[in-house]
């Protein structure tokens, strides 16, 4: 113990800390709880045992005396505080703080320092008149994001922050905005705050990312009807207040012109206004008329409550089970390859686990750009020494980090895996002791590697066997070596059977079921697990109960008082094929943009025009929603209550900060008036109340409720009411007694019989400013960061291909072709292309194929052979 | 206070003014010759990161360029992959990185107590004049002489002293001023 003021406290942390929790107030200008604490403004001096320290940077000491208030600590802060007023004209949060201890003028002659000022960045502005030197720029962008953008220059008298060279929007920057964040001086400022500097911020929600599945929460502050700006939440387990490019800016869409604000119906081959009551009668009539031919394609990007009521309503309602939704073109692998593997189709750990993990594996995600957060996580681990294995055809920003980076092939991934996991068994680096107590199939995997040395696999994989051998090797002496793996995993020919590799090595090491380990898929989109859990896949009920088990069957019937239907239902691309076929006639799509995001669009497009019935709920007239019969003006996460469920199985709430636009209205209500209109009315009158009854039907649910998701979310599984939520799952068995080690033969995906001679294989995926489709995130700020589609090509490819920098260039395939411009760049291999698909008019999907996944029908993104020319 | 305009390297002439940012120009992209390369790999090896070589590589680009220039820390940013930011901030806390052009003959003044009392000053002052009035920091026109003042250079004994790049002079004063001039070819 010690005292503050008299005050008796803990003696825990720093001499600040005990002073917060003491109640007493201590100024600080260069503090925050996010990076390591530096003592440079002083103002934070207090008296302990009668001498003056810097309270931030002294720990707690026990039996000692702190007073924090006296005339001498008065008399220190107003000279100070002065001394900063003749540098700087301090503003914001700074001046507030000088002002509550007294310091409004100062009695020195101003000494102003020579300035920098830029407006150059769509979010930033920078100007360093107001700086007062508290360092935490330099320190935040260090410490939470690792981008070094901001440094120190000069010394003494001279010093200030700097970005170096040119503009900032041109400076290594990626917008993450925690500088802002933490300015306290009004230095570096956002520039959509300061828009709204003029309106009175009218309220602050707390609600949950809609951009990836990291699902950081956020601080929405309104002004009026409009979001004014977002901060993060200091205080959540996931993004402890950091945010990217994405969450804190990219919320300018919810107002944007192009809104939907009327339901809108095909009359005379155009679409035109019509009131609800008109488009829900012919939305119900039209899919009433069809049923069972009808189904749904949900989204995750919409709430859990949302997808249970679409996989309600189509299986209660009209009779099918073909409800599917994005997941499928994303991790529905991971869920599949996982639950063979492991019993439960589920990241294993937390996110936490980041931070306790003695080794991060990183394979087949760039972390850094397509969950940000998480990313930084994973960079501050690997700059502070956690060792760092990444596998992955491109060198990502954490690939150039990495203490091993498997340059592979595209679509050698099972080789590889398989002979990291034959490097265990043949170095005897396999810890026997849990692979005989928890695992089966051991004898038969250690006979089946023998065919995969590294040196015999060295040619498929491009990755020397040496490498290989010590990548196998960091990973088995690892005490806690976690995994987290992307969608370069799972959009292959193999992608469910790669994700059962991965089980297979962390299940050799024993490295699950203990924090800081575990297989962690990175989920794609917010909801992607919850859609899932939420029962939106053909073959699983909420809460992956298969409608094959009689007892799962009488519940849901009981509960839904419908009988379920007894065909098996079709996963996304079955039904396009189906429509194509004229079998499958009606089609919901709840906010997916299919036109632009699934492969092979003309199959797509064929597949759309084929129906009788298109009906797609979206906030913007996208690609998709043009081709409808019918489209719903639903609502933005901004505008809606629910919850979303992360990567880590975190469900978490989302909150309704402003007003849908117009007559526009959140799609939970939309699915509950579609319901009624369809004659499968539903009691529901909230989404607290779809939740309940998942809670009932769902056992890992059970205890799930909106009361019990204060204040930070729960994880999955919740077996009961009052449960704490599971982080870390597998920790005394698996679900299915056992986890089964897996033989997964190679097998060559058919796409690589399109390669040519001159063909290169081509990736696709994400870049750090935009989001899938784009429909958000090229409607704000994001899309001056990111303008177009760009093709990331080798030098030497494109040398042989006379294509230049920044050139046009046409990329064919045997299904189609893609028109983006060309970057040269060493970080993709001779022979690999990376692309992008956030831009409508780069037909990026025109040229992927229609391979799919061998076990769950996922497409093929990652691995289509293409002809590069100039156009 | 030390610092700020009390920089040698802020005293040469065309520095950017204090608290302008970004290093000046040379005009044209820059890399270490094979052998500077070659010793800066070596360098390399003697640290746990290459981050800890930031220093002595900076001495490298110096001794290949004559001065930090904008082009000079964007490799060696490059080499040890760090943020040039990060690279100009070590440079502008030191002063011994030059960060503009100097002369061939750098020529470093002592004006600390023993070399003030054995009138340094007197004798910086005369030696700018006789190379054509140069202001301090300046270069002559014959791109042969920097001259500035700087800190101590522990020779007290043999005030006023004078470093000349990387070499001692003792006893400099303006009896001798011509002929220590001559002696820098």
């Amino acid at each position: 113990m010690l005292t503050v003021n008299g005050t008796p406290v803990a003696a825990q942390g720093t001499v600040l800390d005990a002073c917060r929790r003491a109640g007493a107030e201590v100024p600080t200008l260069c503090h925050d709880s996010r990076v390591l604490p530096a003592g440079h403004c002083r103002m934070c001096l207090v008296e302990v045992d009668g001498r003056s320290v810097a309270s931030c940077s002294t720990p707690a000491r026990e039996g000692t005396t702190v007073v924090t208030d006296s005339d001498a600590l008065r008399a220190y802060r107003q000279d100070l505080g002065e001394l900063i007023a003749t540098e700087a004209t301090v503003q914001g949060e700074a001046k507030e703080t000088l002002e509550a201890f007294g310091v409004t003028g100062t009695r020195y002659a101003s000494r102003p320092r020579a300035r920098r000022r830029d407006a150059t960045h769509p979010y930033l502005r920078v100007d360093l008149e107001s700086c007062i030197l508290c360092r935490l720029c330099v320190r935040t962008c260090a410490e939470v994001q690792g981008q070094y953008v901001w440094a120190f220059a000069n010394r003494g008298g001279a010093v200030t922050p700097h970005w170096g060279k040119g503009t900032f929007q041109n400076s290594p920057c990626v917008s993450c905005g925690a500088c802002v964040a933490a300015c306290p001086s009004g230095a570096i400022s956002d520039v959509q705050r300061d828009a709204s500097e003029d309106e009175v911020e009218t309220d602050s929600v707390r609600t949950t990312c809609s951009y990836c599945g990291v699902g950081c929460q956020l601080e929405v502050r309104t002004a009026g009807n409009r979001v004014s700006h977002i901060d993060g939440v200091a205080s959540s387990p996931v993004n402890r207040g950091h945010l990217c490019v994405k969450g804190r800016y990219a919320h300018t869409f919810a107002r944007h012109p192009d809104r939907l604000t009327a339901p809108l119906v095909r009359k005379g081959g155009v679409l035109v206004e019509v009131s609800w009551e008109e488009a829900l009668e012919v939305v119900s009539e039209g899919f009433r008329k069809l049923a069972p031919h009808v189904a749904a394609l949900s989204s995750s990007r919409c709430t859990n409550e949302e997808n249970y009521l679409v996989s309600k309503w189509f299986r209660g309602g009209f009779g099918t089970h073909d409800v599917d939704s994005c997941a499928r073109v994303c991790h529905a692998p991971s869920a599949m390859g996982m639950r063979l593997s492991l019993g439960t189709g589920a990241a294993t750990g937390s996110f936490a686990g980041i931070e306790k993990a003695d080794l991060l594996f990183v394979c087949g995600a760039n972390v850094t750009e397509a969950h940000p957060i998480v990313g930084a996580r994973i960079k501050q681990a690997a700059l502070h020494g956690t060792p760092l294995i990444v596998v992955d055809p491109r060198r990502t920003e954490l690939a150039s980090m990495a203490n091993e980076h498997l340059q592979l092939r595209p679509g050698s991934n099972v080789p590889l895996l398989n002979s990291l996991a034959a490097v265990l068994v043949e170095e005897r680096l396999v810890n026997r002791f849990f692979v005989d107590q928890r695992t089966e199939g051991y004898d038969q995997l250690a006979e089946f590697l023998k065919a995969f040395r590294p040196e015999d696999t060295e040619a498929l994989t491009g990755v020397p066997a040496a490498r290989v051998r010590r990548a196998a090797r960091m990973y088995a002496h690892a005490a806690r070596p976690m995994q987290v793996h992307g969608l370069g995993m799972t959009e292959h020919y193999q992608g469910a059977e790669g994700v059962r590799l991965l089980c297979n090595l962390a299940l050799l090491v024993g490295a699950i079921g203990r924090e800081g380990t575990g297989v962690n898929p990175l989920r794609g989109q917010n909801n992607v697990q919850g859609a899932a859990d939420m029962g939106c896949q053909p073959d699983l009920l909420p809460g992956y109960q298969s409608p094959k088990n009689p007892d799962v069957r009488a519940l849901f019937e009981r509960v839904w008082d419908r009988p379920l239907p007894t065909v098996d239902g079709r996963t996304l691309p079955r039904m396009y094929e189906a429509a194509r076929r004229g079998e499958l006639k009606g089609l919901y799509i709840l906010g997916e943009n299919v036109v632009q995001t699934d492969p092979d669009v003309k199959s797509v497009l064929e597949a759309l025009t084929a129906l009788d019935f298109l009906v797609v709920q979206e906030i913007f007239l996208s690609e998709t929603a043009q081709l409808a019969h019918v489209v719903l003006p639903g609502a933005s996460f901004l505008e809606k209550d629910g919850t979303f469920t992360n990567g880590e199985r975190r469900i978490q709430r989302v909150r309704k900060a402003i007003e849908p636009p117009g007559n526009a209205r959140p799609d939970w209500r939309i699915l509950l008036d579609l319901m009624s209109a369809s004659g499968f009315p539903q009691t529901f009158r909230s989404p607290e109340d779809v939740m309940a009854e998942v809670a009932e039907l769902v056992p890992a649910f059970r205890g799930v409720s909106y009361p019990a998701l204060e204040p930070d979310g729960l994880q999955w599984p919740v077996p009961s009411v009052g449960h704490p939520g599971t982080p870390i799952l597998h920790t005394e068995t698996f679900p299915i007694g056992r986890a089964e080690l897996a033989c997964v033969p190679y097998l060559p995906s058919p796409s690589f019989s399109e390669e040519r001679e001159d063909t290169l294989l081509l990736v696709t995926g994400r870049i750090l400013a935009h989001y899938n489709s784009g429909s958000m995130t090229r409607r704000g700020g994001n899309d001056t960061i990111h303008p177009r589609d760009v093709l990331s090509i080798h030098p030497d490819d494109a040398a042989v291909r006379g294509i230049l920098e920044g050139a046009p260039v046409s990329v064919t395939s045997v299904h189609g072709e893609a028109r983006p411009v060309a970057h040269l760049t060493p970080d993709v291999t001779p022979g690999t292309l990376f692309l992008t698909f956030h831009h409508p008019e780069t037909h990026t999907n025109f040229a992927t194929s229609d391979v799919v996944d061998r076990l769950t029908d996922c497409p093929e993104y990652k691995l289509i052979p293409v002809r590069v020319t100039r156009r | 206070m030390s610092g700020g305009p009390n920089l040698p390297s802020a005293q040469i002439a065309g520095n950017p003014p204090v608290g302008e940012h970004g290093a000046l120009s040379c005009g044209k992209a820059l890399k270490f010759s094979p052998e500077a390369r070659k010793r800066v790999d070596h360098l390399l090896t003697r640290y746990p990161t290459k981050q800890a070589a930031l220093l002595p590589t900076l001495w490298e680009a110096q001794r290949e360029w004559g001065w930090i220039s904008r082009e000079a820390v964007d490799h060696v940013a490059e080499v040890l992959e760090l943020a040039p930011a990060f690279v100009w901030g070590v440079v502008t806390f030191y002063t011994m990185y030059n960060r503009a052009p100097v002369g061939k003959h750098l020529i470093q003044f002592c004006t600390s107590i023993s070399c003030h009392l054995a009138d340094a000053e007197g004798v910086y002052a005369e030696c700018r004049k006789r190379l054509g009035d140069l202001k301090p920091g300046e270069t002559s026109k014959d791109g042969k002489f920097t001259v500035i003042e700087v800190e101590c250079l522990a020779q007290c004994d043999k005030a006023p002293a004078v470093m000349v790049n990387d070499d001692d002079y003792a006893v400099i004063t303006k009896d001798n001023l011509d002929s220590f001039l001559g002696g820098l070819k």
